[in-house]
This record gives C-alpha cells, sequence and structure tokens, in this order.
C-alpha cells in the first residue's frame, strides 16, 4: 500500500504540491489529473522517489520509502513525461543499460528485452540509435524499460504521448491487466478520456492543492452532462475557455 | 531577383552569420555546460602564450646583437619570423579541427532552417563567411601579443625594421598564413564531405586534431633547429621553398618589414594568390551543392551499433573486469557515450595527442643523442608507452567528466547504482580504453623492432603492472558515473591541474622506465619491482573503496543542493 500523508513540495519557497494525502492499494488504478503547473510532475517524481518532499512523508507499507529508498526504487517502473533517452545509444543498449542498472541477469534481460521490442513492433530498429526514433517509439522503450523488471509499482506520467490508436489501445489493456495482477498504477495524463478509460480513481489537482480525488464514476455522478470532462472543468478551469480561443485566433489578424 | 527581395536575403545572412559565430564557438567549446565567453579567453590565451613567451624569451639575444653584422642580423630575424608563421599556421589546423561539426548543417539546425524561407545557399554562405571571420579574429587575437612583444624586442638593430611596421607586418603575415591554412583545410573538408559524407570526415578531424597538437609540441622542440633550413630555402627561393607556406608568409613578412629582397616579392605573391584562389574557390564549393548537403543532413540517419565487435570483445572484457550487472552497465555505457560523441572524443585525443608527442620528444631526443637503438630496450622507449598510458588515462578521466544529455540521465538516478559501482564500471572501461590499446601497441611494436620474446613478454607486464597502478591512483575518490553527473565546478581544469599532474607524470614516466629498464638487467629485481607494484595497488584499491563506502554520487552541482536545502529549511 502506498501512502501520501500530508505532502508538500516548496521549489525555492515556491510551493509545487501543497498537503497532499493519498492512499493507493495494490490492484488500483489512480489518475493523477490537473493543468500544466498544477503539481502532477512534481507529485509523481515524488512517488517515484526522484523528488524528496519538503514536509509530510511518502511510505510504503508503512514505511518511509526515503529510509529504504534502493530497495524502495527495486520495485518502481517509472514511464517520464518528457521520452529523454540517450539519443545515441540503440534501443537494444538502452534496455540494457537500465536493466544492467536493475541486476537482471543476462539470459533474462535478453530474453524480455526481445520480447518487449517484438511486441511493440521494434524488432526491426533494433540498431538504430534512438535520436531517429519517432516521439511514439521513443514512448514504447520507456514503457519497456519500466516493465523490466516486474515492477509492484507503475508511475506513468503522460503515456499516452506521441502513441498511436493502436498503441493506446493496448496501453490502457495494459494497465487492466497489471492491475489485475496486484500492481499499483499512478497514471498521470492531460488526456481526460484516457484517464477515465484506464483509472478507477482520481485526483485533481489545482494550483498545488487537491481539488477533487474520488472514484470515476462518483465524479461523473456529481455532472449535469455525467463526464469527467464537465467535472474537470468545474474545479480545475478558471478561464473562459471560448473567449480565449477567441482572442487567440484575432492576435495576429489586429 | 527583386530589390525587397534581396534586402531580404541580405538581412537573413546577417542574423545567421551572427549565429553561425555562436554555432561555432559552441561546437569548439569540449563542454557543454562550459561559459562561452570564458572558454574563448582561455583557449585564445592559451594558443596565444607559446609565441608571446618565445617573443619575449628573444629579449636578451636581441640586446647582445645590436653591434652584430646586417648579415647576421637578417638570418636571425628571418628565423624567429618564421616561427611566428609556423605556429600560425598549425593553430588554424586546430581551430579547423576543433570547429569542424559547424561548417556543415547538422540535421536538427537543418530541420528548423529548412523550415523557414531561407535559401540554403544563404545559410551556407553565411557559415561560411563566420567561418573566415573567426579564423581571422582568431588569427589575430593568437598573434598580437607575440606582435607587440617582438616588435618591442627585435627593433634594436636598424635592420629589423621600425616598430610599427615590424607590429604591423607581423600581423599581417601570421594572420594571412594562418586564414590561408584555415580555408585550406575548410576546402578539403568541402571536399571530404562532398565525396565522402559525414563519417568520413568527422574521422579525419580526429586525425587533424591528433596530428596538429603533436605538431604543436614538436614545433617548440625541434623547429629551432630546422628554422636556419627555411631561411636559406627562403632567401634563395628555389626548388622546395616555392611550395612552403610558411616560406610565402615568411618572405611577405620581410618584404612588409625589411629588409627586403627581389626574391621575397615573387614568394610573397605566391602566398596571396593561394589565399585569394582558395577563398574564391570555397565559394562554388560550398555554395553550389549546399542544397543537397541540406538534404543530405536531413536525410541522414546517425550511426547506429553494429554489435559485432561490442558482443565478442568489448562486453566479455568488460563483464570479467566489471564484477556486478550494475558494473557493466556502467562500464558498457561510458564507452558507448565516448565512441559516439567527437566532442569528449576531441578531449581524449587532446590528451593523446600531448602523451604522443611527449613519447615523440622523449624517442627523437634520444635518436639524435645517437642513444636511441631500436632493436635493444632503451629508456627512451620504455617511457614511451608509459608517457602514453599516462595521458590516455587522464584524457579519459577528464572526458568522463563531462556529462552527456545530462537530463537523460535520471535511469541512474533512479536505480542509482553504488560509488563502488561506479568506479569498477569506470575502472573497466579506462582499461579497456586506456590501458589495453597501448599495451596491444606495445606488444606489435616490441615485436616489430626485434626484440626477443623473453623481453618483450616482462615489458609487456611491467606495463600492465603500471597502468593497473595507475588506475587505482587515477580513481582514488572518484564517485561519478561517466558522463551522468554534473561536472564539478573548478575541478580538473587543464588549465588549474596541469602542474599538479606534472610531478606524478614525471614520476611514472621516467621513474617507470628506469625501473623497467633496471627490472630487464635482472630477474631478481623483476620479481621483486612486480610485487611492489601489485602490493602498492592492492594497498591504493582498498583505500579507494574504503573512502567510496562514505560517498554518494553527486547527480547534483553541490551549489544547488545547498540551495535547495536552504530553501527547503526556510518553509
Amino acid at each position: 500500500m502506498l501512502d501520501l500523508v500530508a505532502v508538500s513540495k516548496h521549489y525555492h519557497g515556491v510551493p509545487a504540491v501543497r498537503s497532499l494525502n493519498l492512499r493507493i492499494k495494490a490492484g488500483q488504478v489512480l489518475g493523477v489529473l490537473g493543468a500544466n503547473g498544477s503539481g502532477k510532475s512534481t507529485t509523481v517524481k515524488m512517488i517515484v522517489g526522484l523528488l524528496r518532499p519538503s514536509r509530510g512523508v511518502v511510505s510504503w507499507h508503512g514505511a518511509d520509502i526515503h529510509d529504504q529508498l534502493l530497495s524502495y526504487q527495486h520495485l518502481v517502473g517509472y514511464v517520464p513525461e518528457e521520452p529523454r533517452l540517450y539519443g545515441y545509444l540503440t534501443a537494444v543498449e538502452y534496455l540494457e543499460l537500465v536493466g544492467g542498472l536493475r541486476d537482471i541477469p543476462k539470459a533474462t534481460l535478453d530474453r524480455r528485452i526481445g520480447r518487449y521490442l517484438e511486441l511493440f513492433g521494434l524488432q526491426h530498429d533494433l540498431y538504430v540509435p534512438l535520436s531517429s526514433f519517432s516521439k511514439g517509439m521513443r514512448q514504447k522503450i520507456l514503457l519497456s524499460a519500466a516493465l523490466l523488471h516486474d515492477p509492484a509499482i507503475l508511475v506513468l506520467d503522460e503515456p499516452n504521448s506521441g502513441l498511436d490508436v493502436a498503441s493506446s489501445l493496448i496501453l490502457r489493456s495494459l494497465v487492466a491487466n497489471l492491475a489485475s495482477r496486484g500492481k499499483v498504477i499512478i497514471y498521470s495524463s492531460h488526456v481526460l478520456d484516457a484517464v477515465e478509460k484506464a483509472c478507477d480513481d482520481v485526483v485533481i489537482l489545482h494550483k498545488s492543492h487537491v481539488v477533487a480525488f474520488n472514484s470515476v464514476t462518483k465524479l461523473r455522478d456529481l455532472t449535469i452532462s455525467g463526464t469527467l470532462e464537465e467535472a474537470f472543468a468545474s474545479v480545475a478551469v478558471d478561464q473562459n475557455v471560448t473567449q480565449v480561443a477567441q482572442d487567440l485566433a484575432e492576435v495576429a489578424v489586429g | 531577383m527583386t530589390a525587397p527581395a534581396v534586402l531580404q536575403e541580405w538581412r537573413q545572412f546577417r542574423i545567421l552569420a551572427r549565429d553561425s559565430v555562436r554555432k561555432l564557438l559552441n561546437s569548439s567549446m569540449l563542454a557543454r555546460d562550459a561559459d562561452p565567453m570564458q572558454f574563448a579567453l582561455w583557449a585564445t590565451t592559451l594558443v596565444a602564450t607559446p609565441p608571446a613567451l618565445y617573443a619575449f624569451g628573444q629579449l636578451f639575444k636581441y640586446s647582445t646583437l645590436r653591434s652584430a653584422p646586417a648579415q647576421v642580423i637578417e638570418q636571425v630575424i628571418t628565423a624567429d619570423r618564421m616561427f611566428f608563421v609556423v605556429y600560425s599556421l598549425i593553430a588554424a589546423a586546430l581551430l579547423a579541427s576543433m570547429t569542424w561539426d559547424a561548417l556543415y548543417p547538422d540535421r536538427d539546425e537543418q530541420e528548423l532552417i529548412g523550415a523557414l524561407p531561407v535559401r540554403p545557399r544563404t545559410a551556407t554562405a553565411a557559415r561560411l563567411c563566420a567561418a573566415v571571420g573567426v579564423a581571422t579574429g582568431f588569427a589575430l587575437a593568437i598573434n598580437f601579443p607575440s606582435a607587440l612583444v617582438f616588435a618591442l624586442v627585435s627593433v634594436s638593430h636598424p635592420v629589423a625594421g621600425v616598430l610599427p611596421v615590424v607590429l604591423v607586418a607581423h600581423l599581417v603575415a601570421t594572420t594571412t598564413g594562418c586564414v590561408t591554412a584555415f580555408a585550406v583545410l575548410l576546402a578539403v573538408r568541402g571536399v571530404v564531405a562532398l565525396v565522402f559524407g559525414s563519417a568520413v570526415t568527422d574521422r579525419f578531424a580526429t586525425v587533424l586534431q591528433l596530428v596538429t597538437i603533436v605538431a604543436v609540441v614538436e614545433v617548440f622542440f625541434y623547429l629551432p633547429s630546422i628554422l636556419p633550413r627555411l631561411v636559406q630555402l627562403t632567401m634563395t627561393g628555389e626548388g622546395v621553398a616555392l611550395w612552403l607556406p610558411s616560406t610565402w608568409f615568411g618572405a611577405l613578412y620581410s618584404g612588409l618589414a625589411g629588409p627586403r629582397h627581389a626574391v621575397y616579392l615573387g614568394e610573397a605573391v605566391l602566398g596571396v594568390i593561394v589565399l585569394a584562389g582558395t577563398l574564391i574557390a570555397l565559394v562554388p564549393l560550398y555554395l553550389l551543392p549546399s542544397r543537397l548537403m541540406a538534404r543530405r543532413a536531413l536525410e541522414s540517419q546517425p550511426g547506429g551499433g553494429r554489435r559485432v565487435w561490442y558482443t565478442t570483445v568489448v562486453r566479455p572484457t568488460l563483464s570479467l573486469m566489471s564484477g556486478t550487472a550494475p558494473g557493466l552497465s556502467v562500464a558498457m555505457f561510458a564507452l558507448t557515450s565516448l565512441v559516439r560523441s567527437r566532442r569528449h572524443m576531441l578531449v581524449v585525443v587532446s590528451y593523446v595527442g600531448i602523451g604522443v608527442a611527449f613519447a615523440l620528444v622523449q624517442v627523437i631526443a634520444a635518436g639524435l643523442r645517437g642513444g636511441l637503438q631500436l632493436e635493444t630496450p632503451g629508456r627512451a622507449l620504455l617511457a614511451a608507452p608509459l608517457a602514453m598510458m599516462f595521458f590516455t588515462v587522464i584524457g579519459l578521466r577528464a572526458a568522463f567528466r563531462i556529462p552527456r544529455e545530462i537530463e537523460a540521465n535520471w535511469p541512474f538516478r533512479l536505480y542509482s547504482p553504488g560509488v563502488i559501482e561506479a568506479a569498477s564500471g569506470t575502472h573497466a572501461a579506462l582499461c579497456v580504453a586506456g590501458i589495453a590499446p597501448i599495451l596491444a601497441l606495445v606488444l606489435i611494436g616490441t615485436q616489430a623492432a626485434g626484440w626477443s620474446v623473453v623481453a618483450t613478454a616482462e615489458v609487456t607486464v611491467f606495463n600492465l603492472l603500471a597502468g593497473l597502478f595507475l588506475l587505482e591512483c587515477g580513481l582514488y575518490g572518484w564517485s561519478l558515473i561517466p558522463f551522468a553527473c554534473v561536472r564539478p565546478e573548478g575541478h580538473e581544469a587543464m588549465q588549474t591541474r596541469w602542474l599538479a599532474a606534472s610531478g606524478p607524470c614525471i614520476f611514472f614516466v621516467f621513474g617507470g622506465a628506469s625501473l623497467q629498464l633496471a627490472g630487464l638487467r635482472s630477474a631478481r629485481f623483476a620479481a621483486a619491482l612486480c610485487v611492489a607494484v601489485l602490493a602498492l595497488t592492492v594497498v591504493v584499491r582498498s583505500a579507494r573503496r574504503a573512502r567510496a563506502r562514505r560517498e554518494a554520487i553527486p547527480f547534483e552541482p553541490a551549489g544547488r543542493l545547498e540551495l535547495l536545502n536552504l530553501s527547503e529549511a526556510g518553509q
């Protein structure tokens, strides 16, 4: 069980996340929603252990993850928001690097790498540098790297970014499948539709605060039209969307 | 083309030329995180220092020659002028090899520029002008201190000319020489890129840099002995003299500053014609295929890994040496990152070049003294691999500290291997890239020279042990993952550490060679030497590992961590 208790994070005094309380159980898929700068990625990085909270505790089965960070990180698979990869490495070299750092035995690693690349349709690009890969192909490599060691916690930050329709559908099924195997899954995204279909529960962040934390069904029930988009707009969108769009269209004309 | 279109192209040209200057500077910077202005100042000062020191060193000589006959003064002063010209020519080659990458567009740049309404010829012309401009500025900057000092020093005799004239002549001759050499290399690069593609031109740049660094060092040791012959050729203007760029620009110098001879005019005119001809030839050479080169840049696929040599040779060796899977990952990552980064290779090649030059100086000096016998082990020959090993290892170590694609280092931060594993991986990588090739060269070289099998085996074992000892010393206090950590500020810079490294270098190279020679003469001493070096290696290794247990891998610069801690403490 993954707990975030009164977690806050400040960057040089500027708050990024304030008093966040979450509990994520095994087999649960938690969606993290929020506008740009709402604190989504900071939350995700604190869950992964890349950032230490300024206040509060992130704990795994009751123990602070920073007390046993290395062993905790062995349980985590992470797909970062930006597909930042060593562009001069090939797909195989990159996955070997990650697998080696994970201390996965060579034979097992080779077998898994071959299988992932085959399933993601990248078996013909084994020796092509990652700099030549499209965004979607890079995302597939990141997903493979996150799954290589069969993680207990899978953290996906904008996992749909650049993926084609078929790959997005595969990802959604994969998330459901992994959840049914008892994995904890955190799914952070801007794509409301993807979150609605993939997640059981949703936390909505707005200006560093949690403004909603409930199941997708209950959040939908709170609105008239019964969509997550409307629920999100009611708690996390301050702007007059139509007016801003009209103003944008007229900037270069006037 | 209409007048507004020409004007627009001119404006685009000016913007792109300014941008190209920045790109050229960035390309020559060995570390992307360095301050470009500071780098430019350091690099220019570094290159300008040797000729300035040489000019200063002539102060005493010219004050004693005040009453010497005009003929003697002319010989001496022409030789000194020739030195500055030759140095300038070599500096141009160094600049060309450092800015090699920025002379044609890469894929990223072409994707940006190609989407804009800019003709490929405009971008190419801007790049070409920027390159020639940078070369001219560089030549003036590196030659101005020596011009000033030499003009002050050398005008003690009327034959040597008048101060302002000498100053101007010095700058004109050295700058013209530098720009000519640079332009010729630009033309060569253009032809090679057009005919053979980017992979070959990259290798050519690496070789060019190695050769120029070796040449710079050798110039100081041996040019003074060759200069009288060059002067004689220049003054007669016969035969091979006409083919030597140093003759053209040496003659230009003397033609401007005096004393003047009829023969100088022809030689100087030849130099100016070559410069003008090369600059004119560059225009069609670069502009005509500009569209083709832009398309090639967009369609180019970066070279991937053909993994045969990797899987069959490198990986098993690294696996054997690094011990754990994370250690092996670090080692593989270090070597792959190195061989696929020309910028980092340039760092290593610079150090290797100094090592080669250092080794050559010993060998040539022994040859000139008549004490060099290739068929038997001598001190100079034994010192050569040790010098190369020393400089290669510190060069690799310096390159490993320069980060590459630092934003992509999150797998290391996330799965962070310990300092011991990071050091094991680095050790394995250094061994494969820094020690093994030199041992192979020792084996081949000694056998080619006709040494006995026993001597070859002994020398190989000595060098292997010396290499392992060097690695342990070099990695003492090492806590980084090569290429994946932020560079510690103020550390390991050549301009600040060279003095501290010179003591260990002299001990390792000359002390090592003497001990090896003694070991080759006595089997008992050889055995004792091996045991002692091995024991020392084990001691240093234990100390290194004990220290590593107390350290953490610094992924953040120390200053930033302190700032973050302060900020968080203030909440």
